[in-house]
């Protein structure tokens, strides 16, 4: 029967038992395995011990401003993308720079020696795939490396998930980042939606991953699993929550920086920085010089900041982007339009966290399809 | 040889708090060795030494006629002043007399009314004397109390945060507590500076630091509203340690949810 051809050494089928055995292969590789886990209502990444950590039978509703988990299937990943994207990993919110001594009268500088962890990162979407491809344009192909990003990117070990359904507030189709991984994972993990037990998929494409996956029971894989795979990637991709309408959009953006719907949605802005917070791609940072006064040592800090933030635009004489208005275009602008010229890709995976996060629900994908289209306006 | 700068610590109108994460730094001050004199700090001891004062630590609000003049003579012998706490910098907790009239509550509360004499309004101290940094918080932060004081030694801009609450919390990996669990929070609205502690613990950001450099009032009083808090609930959660800050006063006035 040709639906059962053989797939080759690529695919490779595991049951549930197999993610208890990938989490023990690699705890024992000294990995520390970082995947979705549930606690205080949300489901997060966090470091896992053991596979019944991950959230079993658990799915989460998201709308604009609000989440929440429930009970739901007999699968692990069957949620969409939690509050906290994978950026805090490999751009940690705060990291120590370097200490300078004045206590001997001359300045001693001393570059921080930071320890880089060694992480696996077991269920990772992929649109928090694709922002990590787009933070490494901003922190290796940039006019200067990030040393602990890098070391720390080395070092990890890439286990993604396919998505078997869409969240409301997902629109990786859009963005052309989803609903399936196509590269930057080791091994990729797709559960098989059928009426028979428990089955993942397992993809593999570095040589890494195969030592891994040969390292746990698992059992061949057939032509009939991978179609089912992928007619599972097109409904999942038919079903996004939401759209984006990318076309032109580079230009709209930059071209009507005097929409009346900027101030509209300055109205309803809090100008929190929760946005900038959760996205997976936004890097800014600011420098912080900390004092000891007693034994006369500075040390200097780099700490997540955001366009949102006053002091952002600190110069001589005040902050240039005083208005909300200004501040919620930069970020709405940067994000999807002038990222492009800098970048040369969106800055938008399409992940839907800053809708979700947004205290009051406020809407990517409507507000810039409102920006120089008046007939959107309501 | 560097000339020790003289600081001294008045009290106005205060609990006692933000003086006492004063005394809780003492160890870092005492390290500043002869790089500083504390020539008056009744909390700690009755020495005390004349002016003029290099710095002066002012916690408190002006609350009776007396502050008026008390305050007066402290700037006037004062390089630089730094006023702590929620008191100093917005009136406290007790400018809730500001909203209502003062006579009323001291007749309700003292036996001899003809014993009190008190002012109107419990007004920051900004409102009286030009004021050189005011730090939040109520209680005030610690590390942030000893970067102003070392930014002052050294000559240099505080480096305090005006921004929300709410990036304290996602650099802390809270998540939202608005968003996943519907309790209504003034974070958003509330300057950083104590390291968003109450959402780490469940609880809604009660405001001790004040109004965040660009609060939007009215979207998040919409909010609150849409999460079934009502008007006076709203109005309450205001009306605490910083009420008599402009924009929590302004929104507490006018709160209209339309409930
Ligand atoms: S802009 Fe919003 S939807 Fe896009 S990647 Fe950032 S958080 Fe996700
Ligand atoms: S949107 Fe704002 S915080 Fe995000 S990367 Fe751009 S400037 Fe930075
Ligand atoms: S868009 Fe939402 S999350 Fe972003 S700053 Fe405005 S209110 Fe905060």
């Amino acid at each position: 029967m040709s639906g059962n051809r053989q797939i080759g050494e690529q695919y490779r089928l595991m049951k549930r038992s197999g993610l208890d055995d990938l989490i023990k292969v690699l705890r024992v590789l000294d990995y520390r395995v970082i995947g979705p886990t549930e606690s205080n209502g949300v489901i997060e990444f966090a470091e896992l011990g053991d596979a019944s950590e991950l959230p079993w039978g658990l799915r989460d509703e998201q709308k604009p401003g609000s989440y929440s988990v429930s009970k739901g299937g007999d699968r692990a990943f069957e949620f969409s993308n939690g509050p906290t994207s994978l950026k805090r990993y490999f751009h940690p919110t705060e990291r120590h720079l370097w200490t300078v001594d004045a206590s001997g009268g001359q300045l001693q500088f001393e570059e921080a020696r930071v320890q880089v962890p060694k992480y696996a990162f077991l269920g990772i979407r992929p649109c928090d795939l694709a922002s990590l491809d787009i933070l490494d344009q901003v922190f290796l192909n940039g006019v200067e490396t990030n040393r602990y990003y890098e070391s720390c990117r080395q070092n990890s070990l890439y286990v993604a998930v396919n998505c078997s359904s869409a969240g409301d507030l997902c629109f990786c189709a859009s963005m052309e980042t989803g609903p399936t991984a196509r590269s930057g994972f080791d091994i990729s993990l797709t559960e098989l939606r059928s009426s028979d037990a428990y089955r993942v998929l397992i993809e593999i494409e570095t040589d890494r991953g195969r030592s891994i996956v040969n390292q746990i029971d698992t059992s061949e894989a057939h032509e009939n699993d991978l179609s089912l795979a992928r007619e599972q990637s097109d409904g999942v991709a038919r079903s996004m929550g939401r759209t984006l309408h990318t076309w032109g959009l580079r230009e709209r953006l930059q071209e009507n920086a005097d929409d009346p719907a900027w101030a509209d949605v300055a109205e309803r802005c809090l100008t929190c920085g929760n946005c900038t917070m959760v996205c997976p791609t936004c890097f800014c940072t600011t420098v912080e010089d900390r004092a000891s006064s007693h034994d006369q040592k500075y040390e200097r800090w780099n700490t997540w900041d955001s366009c949102f933030s006053l002091d952002f635009t600190f110069v001589s004489g005040g902050a240039l982007r005083q208005s909300s208005k200004s501040r919620y275009r930069q970020w709405l602008t940067h994000k999807l339009s002038t990222w492009v010229d800098q970048f040369g890709v969106s800055g938008c995976v399409g992940c839907g966290r800053c809708i979700a996060w947004c205290p009051v629900g406020i809407d990517i994908t409507e507000e810039a399809a409102r920006i120089g289209e008046p007939q959107a306006r309501a | 040889m560097v000339m020790p700068k003289k600081i001294a610590v008045w009290k106005f109108a205060s609990c006692d708090g933000c003086q006492l994460t004063l005394i809780d730094c003492l160890e870092e001050l005492m390290a500043l060795g002869d790089r500083i004199q504390i020539a008056e700090f009744r909390e700690v001891s009755r020495a005390s030494v004349e002016g003029p004062f290099d710095l002066s630590i002012v916690e408190g609000s002006v609350s009776v006629p007396e502050d008026v003049h008390r305050i007066r003579r402290v700037r006037e012998n004062s390089q630089y002043l730094l006023t702590i706490g929620a008191c100093a910098t917005s009136g406290g907790i007790q400018a809730l007399r500001n909203i209502q009239a003062a006579d009323e509550f001291v007749s309700a509360v003292y036996a001899h009314p003809d014993y009190i004499d008190t002012l109107a309004t419990s007004d920051p101290i900004a409102s009286h004397v030009a004021v050189d940094f005011e730090l939040r918080g109520c209680p005030i932060n610690r590390s942030q109390l000893l970067e102003v004081i070392n930014a002052y030694l050294f000559d240099r801009k505080p480096q305090i945060a005006t921004y929300s609450v709410c990036m304290e919390c996602k650099r802390r990996g809270t998540p939202c507590i608005m968003v996943s669990r519907q309790t209504p929070c003034l974070g958003p609205v509330t300057q950083a500076g104590c390291g968003a502690i109450c959402p780490a613990y469940g609880r809604g950001c009660y405001g001790c630091f004040g109004p965040m450099e660009t609060p939007n009032m009215q979207a998040l009083t919409a909010q609150l509203a849409s999460l079934g808090e009502t008007e006076e609930q709203i109005r309450r959660s205001l009306r605490t340690f910083n009420t008599n800050a402009p924009p929590f006063h302004e929104a507490a006035e006018y709160v209209d949810t339309d409930d």
